[in-house]
């Protein structure tokens, strides 16, 4: 009985450590969502092009988390960035160069999303983003990470994201 | 001394001054205000600088150019379908995006803005683009139907937004300029605090640095003297040998925890010559050779060569069979009696050595290092009464010298005050009538019933210092006695009494010649004060004024055994003395030798043309007589008139012969 206990506390002790905001593995029901497309460059020069519905065909997850322009915490539905550069052959490169739909771009290097889970969110609260929102494709970083990394800054975090390129 | 003294240097100064607390503190509080006002100073600096950067954001500034770019784009887009008079449905769909990139937009400028500082411009300019971005929905939500009133209202409201947007731009450029000034003015007053307060910290650092040097440099001057004062306490500085010291501790250690310990005392002869004769820098080469000569001896038998002092060395050695010690006496002798060149001349000395072991010492002597050290001394001193040059090993038969010496040591002066110590008298006979005129007073100890001659004691009384009480208990004894008989028998005997040059040191010795006189009653010309030169005289003025003070109380001064002394002629040039007394060495050949009757000539020649009345002692033949009768002597004492006997017996002897010879002229 006392064992049992014990072990209640440490599972105790071991939940509350686990971050809320780290992603989660999620399920998601196809939905309509506002016309976009993300372009990924690849090594040898093929284009992946994924719109929010089949970027939502890979492995999902959601991150509940703040954004320097949200003071209340939100559900962030999307696929990792690791795993996007994975599937285009970009995750060995130093850096990649990203582009937004507004002709922002900024670098982002390999230690960022080797060492903080960088979301590409499609949802938002289960919705589809919006233009508005800062979507439709949006970088998501949990802010705890955010905050932590030495190498997150806040123009990693595009919005309206359309292309990924090696830098 | 302070006359000679220099002026203290800026060390000295600075050194005292570090030596006040007030300084200490007074530095200490300067260091702490000059950090305290640099951290002062920079942080107020890092505090402008903040709030000038809180109020320019760099992200603010690419907000007011993406806008102005945003509203562009809304603008292009209206008027090309102004333009076209219809607006497609790719135009619209690029319309809304724009739109939302505005929305966005502004809503990050705003954001930006309300988290920096109040700046109206940015307000101003962020009220424009929502004005822009409100008839832009307003044409999204109308499907664009009114493209005239669109398209003038926009480029109304995006002219307004501009003139804002740059109003605001402007402000920021403003705000850059001033943090670029700021910065500037920072990085120059930081160089600045920096400067004065490495200049401050320099200055402390380098006196701190010269103060430790200094302090270093006097740590290790006071090492260097304090080993120079160690070195000096433990070894000669003219040889570089352990000095008397060392060797007393080494000896007393090795004496305590070693049996077989052997000790030479090693004695220069004849280096009282070379000092005189070559001067003191010759005598110290000599000593230097001696060391030198030493040390290569005893190297090979371990064994420690010091020097005591003056002309006195000393070997120590861990052994003490007598076969390898005579050897290494033999090998020291030797050596320091090889020549050595000194200044072009060729300089030597001989040396005497006392050798003791630990093994000689029978029960009766205490065996410790002052002991063995008595011993060797007692060795060394029989050398040097056999000859130069020698070795002697303290023995048994030395041993029985030695305790027999200690002993009289010991006993004289009891016999001194008890009457044990006796005095003689020899007879002075005026040569022309053969007759008896006075008396040489001669100290004899009668030591357990056994006369003791005086060559076996007055040494000792000299090398204890008694020799002054013996001295002066003759004077008394003989005076008193021989001036009661005078009185007695109405005569006029004369009484000398031998002196030795240590008296003519002190005037003390005036008064103890008056006081004898006094309490005997002899009278003063009848008392002559013979001066034995045991040790050489050496402060000759004094000497002449108290021979001054004896002859203004009207006694006699007479040098006793002239011709073999350390100075001889000295006393005839230097004194005023008014008699000699020739030694019998002058005399002992002149019945079978021409040089020995010649010098004696001479010498009786010089004594009459100074003045001076001549005793001739040693005279044991009548040959002898007949010899000196013929030069002139009118006065002898020798053997041949009589030998030293007891006071009383020899003046009634002389009496008789007075009264033989009266009667004779009387017949």
């Amino acid at each position: 009985m006392r064992a049992i206990s014990f072990a209640a506390i440490i599972a105790v002790f071991l939940a509350g450590s686990v971050r809320a905001d780290a992603p989660e593995p999620i399920e998601l029901e196809p939905i309509d969502h506002v016309a976009a497309e993300l372009v990924i460059a690849g090594v040898g020069g093929n284009e992946l092009r994924f719109t929010p519905a089949t970027l939502e065909q890979l492995s999902t997850y959601r991150v509940r988390t703040t954004t320097p322009w949200r003071e209340e915490p939100a559900d962030f539905d999307g696929v990792l960035l690791a795993d996007l550069l994975r599937l285009s052959g970009l995750d060995t490169v130093e850096q990649i160069r990203v582009t937004a739909e507004n002709d922002f771009a900024t670098i982002i290097p390999r230690a960022l999303w080797e060492t903080v889970p960088v979301l590409v969110a499609t949802r938002v609260d289960g919705r589809a983003h919006t233009r508005r929102e800062r979507g439709p494709i949006q970088f998501v970083i949990p802010m705890a990470d955010y905050t932590s990394s030495p190498v997150a800054s806040e123009a990693h975090l595009v919005w309206m994201a359309a292309r990924i390129e090696a830098e | 001394m302070n006359a000679v003294a220099s002026k203290p240097g800026v060390m000295d100064r600075l050194s005292g001054a570090f030596l006040r607390r007030s300084v200490v503190a007074g530095c200490v509080i300067t260091i702490l205000t000059i950090c305290a006002v640099a951290a002062y100073y920079v942080q107020a600096t890092v505090n402008r600088l903040e709030n000038t950067h809180q109020s320019f954001n760099d992200r603010q500034l690419r907000n007011g150019y993406v806008a102005m770019s945003d509203v562009q784009r809304l603008v292009l887009i209206l008027q090309d379908a102004y333009g076209n008079r219809s607006m497609s449905a790719q135009a619209a769909e690029d319309f809304s995006a724009a739109a939302d990139f505005l929305y966005v937009r502004t809503d990050t400028f705003r954001r930006v803005q309300h988290s920096g500082g109040y700046m109206e411009t940015a307000d101003n300019a962020i009220a424009a683009l929502q004005r822009v971005q409100a008839l832009a929905d307003e044409a999204i939500a109308t499907d664009f139907r009114n493209l005239s009133y669109l398209s003038k209202e926009l480029t109304a409201r995006a002219q307004f937004a501009r003139q804002a947007l740059v109003a605001f731009l402007d402000d920021m450029r403003r705000l850059q300029d001033q943090l670029l000034l700021k910065q500037s003015i920072a990085v120059a007053n930081q160089r600045l605090v920096i400067l004065i307060t490495l200049s401050g910290l320099s200055v402390l650092g380098i006196a701190a640095t010269l103060l430790l040097r200094r302090e270093v440099s006097a740590k290790l001057a006071r090492r260097e003297a304090e080993a120079r004062v160690r070195h000096l306490a433990f070894f000669d500085p003219l040889t570089g040998l352990p000095n008397r010291v060392q060797f007393q501790d080494r000896l007393s250690e090795l004496m305590k925890r070693e049996a077989g310990v052997a000790l030479l005392l090693v004695d220069l002869d004849g280096f009282k010559q070379v000092n005189d004769t070559h001067g003191h820098a010759a005598g110290d080469a000599i000593l230097q050779h001696v060391a030198t000569a030493l040390e290569k001896v005893v190297a090979p038998y371990n064994g420690l060569a010091s020097r005591l002092g003056g002309d006195e060395f000393s070997i120590i050695l861990t052994r003490n069979d007598l076969q390898c010690l005579k050897g290494i006496c033999q090998e020291a002798v030797e050596a320091i009696n090889q020549p050595i060149s000194y200044e072009g001349e060729t300089l030597s000395v001989a040396a005497s050595i006392g050798v003791a072991t630990d093994r000689q010492f029978s029960s009766e002597t205490q065996l410790n290092a002052d002991g063995l050290t008595r011993a060797a001394d007692f060795a060394l001193y029989a050398s040097k009464s056999s000859g130069k040059g020698q070795f002697t090993v303290y023995d048994e038969d030395l041993e029985r010298q030695f305790i027999e010496r200690r002993q009289m040591v010991e006993e004289l002066p009891s016999a001194i005050a008890d009457g044990s110590l006796e005095f003689f008298l020899q007879p002075k006979v005026h040569l022309p009538s053969q007759l008896v005129y006075g008396f040489e007073a001669l100290a004899r100890w009668r030591r357990n019933g056994v006369i003791v001659p005086p060559r076996d004691f007055i040494s000792i009384a000299e090398e204890s210092g008694l020799i002054a009480d013996v001295d002066c208990r003759v004077l008394n004894d003989a005076t008193r006695h021989v001036a009661a008989f005078n009185r007695q028998h109405g005569t006029d005997f004369s009484i000398s009494v031998n002196f030795s040059t240590v008296h003519f040191t002190s005037r003390k010795f005036i008064w103890i010649v008056k006081d004898a006189l006094e309490s005997s009653g002899l009278r003063p010309e009848l008392l002559t004060i013979e001066i034995t030169e045991t040790v050489e005289m050496h402060d000759w003025d004094r000497a002449k004024e108290i021979i001054a003070g004896i002859h203004d109380l009207g006694v006699r001064i007479s040098i006793d055994d002239f011709g073999t002394g350390f100075s001889s002629l000295a006393y005839l040039r230097k004194t005023v003395a008014d008699e000699i007394k020739i030694d019998r060495s002058l005399v002992m050949d002149i019945e079978t030798s021409d040089p020995s009757r010649f010098l004696l000539d001479a010498v009786l020649d010089i004594a009459r043309n100074l003045d001076l009345e001549v005793i001739v002692e040693g005279i044991e033949s009548p040959k002898q007589v007949d010899i000196i009768l013929g030069m002139g002597a009118d006065s002898a004492q020798g053997y041949y008139f009589g030998r030293p006997m007891p006071g009383e017996d020899a003046l009634k002897l002389a009496l008789a012969e007075h009264a033989q010879i009266a009667q004779k002229s009387a017949s």
